[in-house]
């Protein structure tokens, strides 16, 4: 119930922070959520239940610094989307991890390893996502995207794996 | 590089991946305008943040209540140690009976809002609907008679609530982090009272009813703020009841701010009706090339006429209803009386109260090119078809009030299996293993309390597409 989740926002401060990063980033998560959906009501549900997390999770929400804050929206509307998405339809990807990996691993510098992972298929993106960016638990991430909790764990230690692999070599550099 | 830093790592690398994107979602081209109900929901969390913080309640013992005046009762026995004082609510034990009221000042009552629940056991519709004030009231039934009793007063020093103790025991519960009092009443079937305070709304709410604890606390749970305003034009379609013979409904409209609806003929020919709730969003144009302006009325109301005399050309009637504050207009190659009598015609239909018994299904939106061709008829069981323009595809949707004596077959080498959804419900989609083979989709409306099947030849998109746009239309009289 909406009156509860507000209760969670303690103090006028909280609530009129919550007001700013409402103005401040709907309509670029509206944008997002409308490239994944494809449909402009789905995608305002999506925005909807971006900023509900948000309210829910809002002292872990403002734990971030402000320059995390955009990346950090996208993520969470771009992974609304993807759990509304999946329960159009119970048809889930192919992601093609073998041929990802092939060109993952060239990666030689941390500019190039970020834009690797602008490229995860898409469930391993939103499985990361979820588990090392939100804190889903992974059975909360199997019920949103359709997956076992296997499939889950699957994916979230080979993506580690495959980071592991590209920061450990020899001659990367971790510029950042 | 331990377990830890490897997910710090990968943690800020899929924030950074994630910033690559943002800048160009932010610069898009066109920036999207939010629709009404989107504006509506998002204010409802931020106006909240409006208002004065008000303290948590810490102490474990049940909030007080007022409501119903019982009158009378002395003070027979009172118990200080009984008093709980939370927010100026103060509950006191008497000997018979249970008293609630409250001491400070007085919270505004708002107008044209009220709270009521959003969710209510199936069987049970509405008989008193909630009407804003300092104490409010709704009622639901159902067949059999029994009642939900959901009342709620704002804090005030003038009223009181007391629960008589005889015959009941009280339970601690919770609704949601909120503590209530459920009186379980012990003469069976007079039904439990579940009493609760919404500090932040400054509201005593309680509900009455012969239901489980479960059902209570959930109804409960599921008290919102409801516009009222609002709420009649999200449940309102206007609907013509006589339209010229050989013309069917081929899009319907949906309940909101603005609505339209097309009939068409065999010959291609259509009537175009619309309107439009008093809101800056919407304007009418009507093209004045080659057209007469004329004046006339519907039901008594001054009308625009715009008359065009060319053969299967539209005319256009326009008129503004003061009285529920619609805008109305009806393009149609038609005669001007025809098209006076298609408008007089047009009434509100609540969509609430639509069943199967005085409706039928309607999909509101097809693919294009696709037409009705066969009507469903009002009844337990209805099919229509659809078919395209070109004559090489055809839809066929079929319900059936949920019965024992309702089969379904569906031959299984033929197709591969796949669930999906259609809105929240469950449902079986039978792909034909043929390209270009027949699709089945099959799901149960639980609203309506119908199996629905469509079958067609259209992509899984378009079929789960039609099915989540079946509205329920009345029956519409034709001449």
């Amino acid at each position: 119930m909406l009156m509860f989740y507000l209760q969670m926002l303690d103090t006028p401060e909280e609530k009129a922070k919550f007001e700013e990063i409402y103005l401040a980033y709907r309509g670029m998560m509206f944008n997002i959520a409308n490239s994944i959906l494809r449909n402009e009501k789905d995608a305002e549900d999506a925005v909807h239940n971006a900023f509900l997390w948000i309210i829910k999770n809002f002292s872990k929400f403002f734990e971030n610094p402000c320059e995390n804050l955009a990346p950090l929206n996208a993520i969470i509307v771009r992974n609304e989307s993807i759990t509304i998405a999946r329960k159009r339809s119970r048809l889930v990807p192919l992601d093609d991890w073998d041929g990802f990996e092939d060109t993952a691993a060239e990666a030689n510098s941390y500019d190039e390893l970020v834009e690797v992972f602008d490229q995860l298929p898409q469930t391993y993106r939103a499985v990361m996502e979820m588990k090392l960016v939100l804190g889903f638990t992974d059975g909360e991430i199997a019920d949103r995207l359709g997956l076992t909790k296997t499939a889950v764990s699957t994916r979230i230690n080979r993506g580690r794996q495959l980071l592991r692999e590209i920061v450990t070599k020899e001659g990367f550099v971790h510029d950042r | 590089m331990t377990d830890e830093m490897l997910d710090a790592l990968a943690r800020q690398v899929l924030l950074d991946a994630s910033e690559l994107g943002c800048s160009d979602a932010e610069q898009a081209e066109e920036q999207h305008t939010f629709s009404p109900s989107f504006e509506r929901k998002m204010k409802k969390l931020i106006r909240r943040a409006d208002h004065p913080v008000r303290h948590r309640v810490t102490q474990a013992v049940a909030c007080t209540a007022l409501v119903i005046f019982l009158g009378g009762g002395s003070v027979l026995a009172f118990s200080a140690e009984a008093r709980a004082a939370v927010f100026g609510w103060v509950r006191e034990v008497y000997e018979t009976y249970f008293s609630y009221h409250y001491e400070g000042g007085e919270t505004e009552v708002p107008e044209n809002t009220v709270f009521k629940p959003t969710w209510i056991p199936e069987g049970y519709t509405e008989t008193v609907a909630p009407e804003p004030g300092d104490s409010v009231t709704n009622i639901y039934e159902n067949e059999t008679g029994d009642f939900i009793i959901f009342c709620y007063t704002y804090d005030s020093e003038s009223t009181a609530l007391n629960v008589e103790r005889d015959g009941s025991e009280t339970q601690q519960v919770f609704i949601g982090d909120v503590p209530a009092e459920l009186y379980v009443n012990r003469d069976e079937g007079e039904g439990d009272t579940l009493v609760w305070t919404d500090e932040y709304n400054g509201i005593l709410c309680w509900i009455t009813a012969d239901l489980s604890v479960e059902e209570l606390v959930r109804i409960a749970g599921s008290v919102e703020l409801v516009d009222l305003n609002q709420a009649a034009i999200e449940n309102t379609v206007f609907l013509p009841t006589w339209v010229p013979e050989g013309y069917e409904l081929t899009t319907g409209p949906e309940p909101g701010e603005g609505g339209h609806m097309i009939y068409q003929n065999e010959m291609g020919l259509i009537i175009f009706i619309s309107y439009f709730f008093d809101t800056e969003n919407y304007i009418a144009q009507v093209e004045l090339d080659g057209v007469e302006l004329l004046t006339a009325t519907v039901n008594g109301i001054p009308a625009d006429f715009f008359y065009d005399e060319k053969e299967n050309e539209s005319s256009v009637l326009v008129w503004h209803d003061e009285e529920i504050g619609v805008m109305f207009s009806i393009s149609a190659p038609l005669p001007q009386e025809d098209i006076i009598r298609v408008a007089e015609s047009i009434a509100p239909v609540s969509v609430s109260l639509l069943t199967l018994e005085n409706a039928v299904l309607i999909p509101t939106w097809l693919p294009t090119g696709y037409k009705m061709t066969k009507a469903p008829e009002r009844g337990k069981h209805a099919t229509s078809v659809y078919w395209n323009d070109k004559g090489d595809g055809v839809i066929a949707i079929t319900y059936s009030m949920n019965s024992e004596s309702t089969i379904v077959e569906v031959e299984r080498d033929q197709v591969e299996v796949q669930r999906v959804f259609v809105g929240d419900w469950p449902a079986d989609l039978y792909l034909d293993k043929d390209e270009g083979g027949t699709n089945i989709l099959i799901w149960e409306n639980t609203d309506i309390g119908a199996l629905c099947r469509i079958s067609s030849t259209l992509p899984q998109e378009d079929m789960i597409r039609i099915a989540e746009r079946l509205e329920l239309m009345p029956v519409v009289q034709t001449t």
